[in-house]
């Protein structure tokens, strides 16, 4: 059942990305960033330091003790009265899903946000079973509206405005909607209060799974994660196997990083802890824990820290690239650094080999990861699992390019032919240039000079040095331009 | 169900091959990934903390002082918020306060929180009596019980929660031991707000519209 | 004071000679001696960042080798070639290696420009003279990377006659990247002109970008958008004493 994979084109798609998509992501970004920054301020810039340390090191314990976490947390919630599953891809989790539902002669389904059934596709596969599902997030119901693909992991329709949003509802819902956010989101309850309590089954994500209780906790601000696991008869909730965590203390550290880098509260509005079943709660409760390639992103002790992320979205916000193109650029389900990083992990280098080099190394995203990823480490990581292969995929980078690094290897590594280059370029150069500038160059230095154009060889150093180590240091800094061609 | 066992084990023995230089580490959490709990002010500071908090959430704090300053607070805010039902369970505190009889003076339905989940969504204001309150974020622990479900806090547009002086908690950390044996609990801080459409807050999206904490002297 | 080893870069030394020039009199001008390694090539990080570590290795071993038959500190005129020298050279090589010794010794020896005059020197005031209104840029790599991020400041404010003016987004990436700039140019060019933006609205005559690939890509953005303000590296201003820009 698994969709065929596309490969993803990153520069395709960020041609493709509207001026308004850029504007509307930049206005909400920004905003997201003023009010992380109030509230990282008022924690104390030191104590907040010690804290990303502290869920560093707690999100590195968890993975690094996972063999032994997850029979934990399944004896745990087992023992709660709930029912844990295993999925080793998205097909599986689907089908445990589909299986369940059927079994309860289920027909509507509320969900509340979850990214990991973004990944596994489990909308579209409910939906060939007969199934109608209800996104109850309100970003992610107007994105399910809209019939688009969210567009960063913590508010999936911050690309969109509010009047394209009053447009989408007049149109798809038959309301007199206006450009209003309260108005907008008011129609988006009306619609949905209905849904939950007539669904016959919810689903939700997680964020985190504590081992030491068997307990799955959910944060959410708007309120649809209580009700889609506290009024429909049966609650399946579907999680990463990376999302365990040994006990409440960790939980404790990690609600403050996540509350925080996400939307710059001190805590999120409401944090829910189900364990199993219970009185006048859902009947059934489900927990299907997803592996979809989690276990050998596990086995590298590099691309490792990749899974300690906790889904906050603040790399995203800050980074510069994310900013410029939108999250649709990405093509897939993570966007932004995390996005740059996961998915080529997910799908393979092959098909996503291209994310990783959607970055300028800048680093601000590491700086802002709350659980302190190494981010330009991991991207740097997964570029060479795709020029030169390692343990986990072979090269996909094309044959020329390869050339062309073992040409540039040898020129720039050797003394002689690297001042014979700096020789020619200044002589090649003549025909392009335009005074200090060289405005244009053929393919595929234009890839260069249709941004900007590239400066001139001008000055030659060596000459220079050599000359004024003749002349007893004579020759005044700066003058020593008679190489010029 | 053959199939199902044979995913689990194919799961669990590629994530012990990945980690399996760690099988020697013991499983309790290095020092390092602790974080100090934060530590109370003296109750008054704490109080006050708290009321700021819930102000800052855009809910409204207050405290009341006896049988005489819950009734007059209950009448402003039945007005304030035209209350015409309201939901809410059985705990020693109602009784204190005459709760049921408060809110009959004030003719305000009562319809029982064990009622029709659909009747407890058309009831205007729940009620809730919390099992500890955070002042650092103005946040109230809900220990989910048959008596006091979820959906009082969750359905009706006007959530009201009452909190004693002596179940003030300095931090998650003590949140949690206290409820971690519990099979239900949520935190609640503030009303349902959201922000996704272009990072406005807007409050009131699936739950609560206007959030109230009483403390109650 | 013994003399310091010019790491030029390759950048600067095929695009920017005349910086490379200026920071030679600087030095010479504050009393200490320059000697330059005339066999140094690039240091490899451009390979290692584009997924090529092995030809990146390869180089770094080469630089290092050039670099061994010289003593003092090593010196030059980006943060991003001194990081890639210091944080990555001894990752690049086994532990307990000859080569991880050798690159270890290294990563002690270089520092970026900024970075010695005031932390070895421990100069703030070179006697330089520049009655301009300037801004400075702060590159990733020297700053995020590095951990330089007030020394280009201290420097600029002891300048005679310089107003150093408020950058926004100053430490916002120019866009340059490296292979990133040709991987994707639309993206690199967005974010260059965002950056230009920003120089245009701070009212700044001249903008301090102290890193050669983004002075390299600062300077062609503020000119493809005729701005007329004039993208300066650090040296070029400490070097000045005339005053003229």
């Amino acid at each position: 059942m698994k969709e065929p994979m596309e490969k993803i084109d990153f520069r395709a798609n960020v041609q493709q990305a509207s001026p308004a998509v850029i504007a509307a992501t930049r206005n909400s970004t920004r905003t997201a960033l003023r009010i992380r920054g109030d509230v990282v301020h008022a924690f104390g810039e030191e104590r907040w330091q010690r804290l990303r340390q502290a869920g560093h090191d707690l999100r590195l314990h968890s993975l690094t003790h996972l063999d032994r976490y997850l029979p934990l947390l399944e004896e745990r919630v087992t023992a709660a009265g709930g029912r844990v599953h295993w999925a080793a891809d998205a097909a599986e989790a689907n089908g445990i899903v589909r299986e369940i539902a059927a079994r309860h002669n289920v027909r509507s389904i509320v969900k509340s946000k979850s990214m990991v059934s973004e990944e596994i596709g489990l909308n579209h596969s409910l939906e060939a079973a007969g199934l109608r599902v209800y996104e109850t997030d309100l970003g992610e119901f107007i994105v399910q509206l809209a019939g688009q693909k969210p567009s960063h992991i913590t508010a999936p329709a911050l690309h969109m405005t509010k009047e394209e949003i009053a447009r989408l509802f007049r149109e798809k819902l038959k309301v007199d909607a206006r450009p209003v956010p309260e108005e907008l989101t008011e129609l988006a309850r009306q619609r949905l209060r209905p849904e939950f309590l007539s669904a016959g089954m919810g689903i939700s994500g997680g964020n985190f799974l504590i081992a030491e209780t068997g307990t799955l906790l959910i944060v959410t601000n708007e309120g649809n994660g209580r009700l889609s696991t506290t009024l429909p008869p049966v609650h399946v909730a579907i999680v990463g196997i990376e999302k365990v965590i040994p006990d409440w203390e960790s939980a404790a550290v990690l609600l403050k990083l996540l509350a925080r880098s996400t939307s710059g509260s001190k805590i999120t509005a409401y944090n829910t802890c189900i364990t199993g079943t219970r009185e006048a709660g859902p009947q059934e409760f489900h927990l299907v824990l997803l592996d979809n390639g989690r276990s050998r992103i596990l086995a590298d002790p590099i691309a490792r820290e990749t899974l300690l992320c906790i889904r906050c979205g603040a790399c995203m916000n800050i980074c510069p690239v994310y900013n410029n193109v939108g999250g649709h650029a990405y093509g897939g389900v993570y966007q932004g650094p995390i996005g740059a990083m996961l998915t080529p992990q997910l799908m393979g280098t092959r098909l996503a080999g291209g994310l990783p080099f959607a970055s300028t190394l800048c680093g601000a995203c590491a700086e802002f990861c709350p659980v302190m990823i190494p981010i330009p480490e991991i991207l740097l990581h997964l570029r060479h699992r795709f020029v030169e292969g390692d343990a986990c995929e072979g090269p996909s980078v094309p044959g020329l390019l390869k050339a062309a690094a073992w040409a540039g290897r040898r020129v720039l590594g050797s003394p002689s032919l690297y001042r014979l280059g700096g020789r020619m370029a200044r002589t090649l150069q003549a025909p392009f240039r335009r005074g200090d500038w060289l405005p244009s160059l053929p393919a595929p230095l234009n890839r260069w000079t249709a941004a900007r154009p590239f400066p001139a060889f001008r000055g030659d150093f060596r000459s220079w040095w050599g000359k004024r180590t003749a002349a007893g240091s004579a020759v005044e800094p700066g003058t020593g331009r008679g190489a010029r061609p | 169900m053959n199939e199902k066992l044979s995913a689990r084990e194919a799961i669990l023995a590629r994530v012990g091959s990945a980690v399996g230089a760690f099988a020697e580490t013991p499983l309790e959490p290095p020092a390092s990934a602790r974080f100090a709990p934060r530590r109370a002010a003296g109750p008054d500071a704490e109080m006050d903390l708290l009321l700021e908090e819930v102000r800052r959430l855009n809910g409204h704090g207050r405290t009341v002082q006896g049988p005489g300053g819950f009734g007059a607070a209950l009448a402003e805010l039945v007005k304030a918020q035209a209350v015409q039902k309201a939901a809410f369970s059985d705990h020693p505190l109602y009784r204190r306060y005459d709760l049921s009889g408060e809110l009959a003076r004030l003719g305000v339905e009562i319809v029982p929180p064990t009622s029709d989940r659909s009747l407890v969504a058309a009831c205007d204001l729940g009620i809730t009596v919390a099992d500890g309150a955070l002042p650092e974020t103005g946040t109230v622990l809900l220990r989910t019980t048959t008596g006091q479900p979820d959906l009082l806090s969750l359905l009706p547009r006007v959530h009201l929660a009452l909190v004693t002086p002596d179940t003030l908690l300095a931090d998650l950390h003590h949140a949690f031991s206290l409820a971690k044996g519990d099979r239900h609990f949520v935190f609640v801080s503030g009303s349902s707000r959201t922000a996704d459409i272009e990072k406005v807050l807007t409050l009131g999206v699936h739950g609560p519209k206007s959030f109230h904490l009483w403390i109650c002297l | 004071m013994e003399p310091v080893q010019l790491f030029v870069t390759c950048m600067a030394e095929n695009l920017l000679a005349d910086v490379l020039e200026k920071m030679v009199g600087l030095l010479e001008r504050l009393g200490v001696q320059c000697e330059f390694p005339a066999d140094q090539t690039c240091c490899g990080q451009p390979f290692y960042n584009s997924g090529f570590q092995r030809e990146g290795r390869e180089m770094a071993l080469r630089w290092m080798e050039v670099f061994a038959a010289t003593a003092g500190p090593i010196v030059a005129p980006s943060g991003s070639c001194v990081e890639f020298v210091k944080h990555r050279y001894p990752l690049l090589f086994p532990e307990g290696s000859p080569e991880r010794a050798l690159a270890v010794r290294t990563a002690a020896r270089v520092r970026e420009l900024s970075q010695f005059l005031v932390g070895d020197l421990k100069r703030s005031d070179v006697g330089a003279s520049f009655p301009h209104r300037v801004a400075c840029h702060s590159p990733c790599h020297l700053t995020r990377g590095l951990g330089v991020r007030t020394e280009q400041q201290t420097l600029l404010k002891a300048v005679q006659g310089l107003e150093l003016i408020d950058l926004n987004e100053s430490d916002t990436c120019c866009g340059f990247g490296g292979i990133f700039s040709v991987v994707y140019p639309e993206v690199s060019q967005a974010m260059v002109e965002a950056k230009v933006r920003n120089i245009a609205a701070s009212g700044a005559e001249v903008v301090v970008v102290s890193e050669p690939g983004c002075l390299v890509n600062i300077r062609g953005g503020l000119a493809k958008m005729n701005s007329t303000v004039k993208a300066m590296h650090l040296v070029e201003i400490l070097a000045a004493q005339g005053g003229g820009r």
